[in-house]
C-alpha cells in the first residue's frame, strides 16, 4: 500500500512537472542574430524571461497591446519592434496576464525588459540596462514564433489603462 | 502512510510560514500624465541619497506574508516624470548642495522628497497587499539652498483579488501613482515656481 502510494504521488509530481501545453504559436529556439536598428519611428523591444524553475513548466506568451509577439520559456528572450509611442507588453501565463510593463513613446531606442518569476524573489516585469540584457543574451536562449501577429483576446493597453483609472 | 502525511505536512510549512515577496511599486508612468499643464520655463534637480535609494522595506502583505519593495528607487521614475511634467528639464543631482552642478545646468530649483509606506490585507489566502499607503513629504530649495516650499500628501491605493491577480503590487501602484499626482497638483497650484 505504502509503495502504490508513493508510487502514485510521484507520478503526479512528475506529471505536473512535465506536462507541456499547447502551443499555438510555433515557438522554437534559434541562433540569435542582433536585429537591425530601429527605424525613428520605431523601438525594439527585448524581452528577458528569469531563469527560474518556479512556474518553470509554464509557457508565457508575450504580448503587445493586442499582438502577441514571442513566447518565452526560463532563460530565453525574444525580440520584436514595435511603432514608437505608448507599447504595453504583458506576460501572458494562460488564462490571464500575469505581469506587465508601458515602454513610454521611444522612437529610434531600445528598451529591455526582464521578466522576473519568483515566489518570493517577484513576480514582475522591470526594465534593465543595456550593459545587463548583454550579459543576458550570451547566457539566454534566443526564441522566435512561427505564427507571428497572432491577435490576443484583448487589446490589453486598454485593460491596463482601465485598471488605473 | 506515514510518507503521505510528511508530504502533506511539509506542503502545510511551506505555505503556512510567512514568506516575503518582493514587488515593485513604480506606477505605469503614462497614468502620471501631463494634459493641460503649461511648462514652467525653469531647470530643476531632485536629490535622493544613495542611502535611500538602496533602503529597502517590508510591510504586511496578507496571509501572514509580507512584502518588501524599494521605496525611493522604485518612486524615483514618478517623481522624475511629475517634475519633467511641469519644468522644461530634470536632473537627478548626486548631492543637494552640488553649486557647481546647479549653477552650470541653470537649476533654479531643487526638490527632496521623503517617503513613507505602509501597507496591509483584508485576505487570509493571498499575500499581495489590498491595501497600501504612501505619505509623501516633499520640500523645494531655491538655488541658495533655503526651503522655499514644502508639502506632504498621502496616497492610497486598494485592489481586490479579481483586478491584482494581473498585476499584483496594484494597490502599491495606485498609492504611489496617487501621491505623486496629488504632489503634481500641489507644485503647479502653488504658485511659488
Amino acid at each position: 500500500m505504502k509503495v502504490r502510494i508513493r508510487i502514485l504521488c510521484s507520478f503526479i509530481f512528475v506529471l505536473l512537472l512535465m506536462s507541456g501545453c499547447a502551443n499555438p504559436y510555433k515557438v522554437r529556439q534559434v541562433p540569435f542574430s542582433e536585429p537591425t536598428s530601429p527605424n525613428p519611428d520605431e523601438t525594439l523591444i527585448y524581452v528577458f524571461r528569469e531563469n527560474s524553475s518556479f512556474g518553470g513548466a509554464r509557457k508565457f506568451a508575450i504580448i503587445c497591446n493586442d499582438t502577441v509577439r514571442g513566447v518565452l520559456t526560463p532563460g530565453t528572450f525574444c525580440n520584436f519592434k514595435v511603432r514608437s509611442g505608448e507599447n504595453e507588453i504583458v506576460a501572458y501565463m494562460s488564462p490571464s496576464p500575469l505581469m506587465h510593463y508601458r515602454v513610454q513613446d521611444r522612437p529610434g531606442k531600445t528598451a529591455y525588459l526582464f521578466c522576473k518569476v519568483g515566489f518570493t524573489t517577484g513576480m514582475f516585469m522591470e526594465e534593465i540596462d543595456e550593459h545587463k540584457a548583454v550579459e543576458l543574451m550570451q547566457e539566454f536562449k534566443y526564441t522566435e514564433i512561427e505564427v507571428k501577429n497572432q491577435k490576443a483576446k484583448m487589446n490589453y493597453k486598454d485593460y491596463y489603462d482601465n485598471l488605473y483609472k | 502512510m506515514n510518507y503521505l502525511i510528511r508530504v502533506v505536512a511539509v506542503y502545510a510549512l511551506v505555505f503556512t510560514i510567512g514568506c516575503a515577496h518582493q514587488i515593485n511599486i513604480t506606477p505605469p508612468l503614462n497614468t502620471l500624465d501631463a494634459d493641460g499643464i503649461s511648462k514652467i520655463d525653469k531647470n530643476v534637480g531632485y536629490y535622493i541619497s544613495a542611502e535611500d535609494l538602496t533602503k529597502e522595506v517590508t510591510t504586511p502583505g496578507g496571509g501572514g506574508d509580507k512584502i518588501k519593495y524599494f521605496p525611493y528607487k522604485e518612486s524615483e521614475p514618478a517623481l522624475n516624470k511629475i517634475l519633467s511634467n511641469i519644468f522644461v528639464k530634470v536632473y537627478p543631482l548626486a548631492s543637494a548642495d552640488d553649486s557647481q552642478f546647479i549653477l552650470s545646468n541653470d537649476i533654479s530649483y531643487v526638490f527632496i522628497p521623503k517617503i513613507e509606506t505602509n501597507s496591509s490585507s483584508k485576505s487570509a489566502f493571498t499575500w499581495p497587499p489590498t491595501n497600501f499607503t504612501v505619505s509623501l513629504d516633499c520640500k523645494a530649495l531655491d538655488s541658495s539652498g533655503s526651503v522655499i516650499w514644502q508639502k506632504s500628501v498621502q496616497g492610497e491605493g486598494e485592489a481586490e483579488f479579481s483586478e491584482f491577480k494581473h498585476d499584483f503590487p496594484l494597490a502599491a501602484k495606485r498609492a504611489v501613482k496617487k501621491a505623486f499626482s496629488m504632489l503634481q497638483e500641489e507644485i503647479i497650484k502653488s504658485g511659488v515656481f
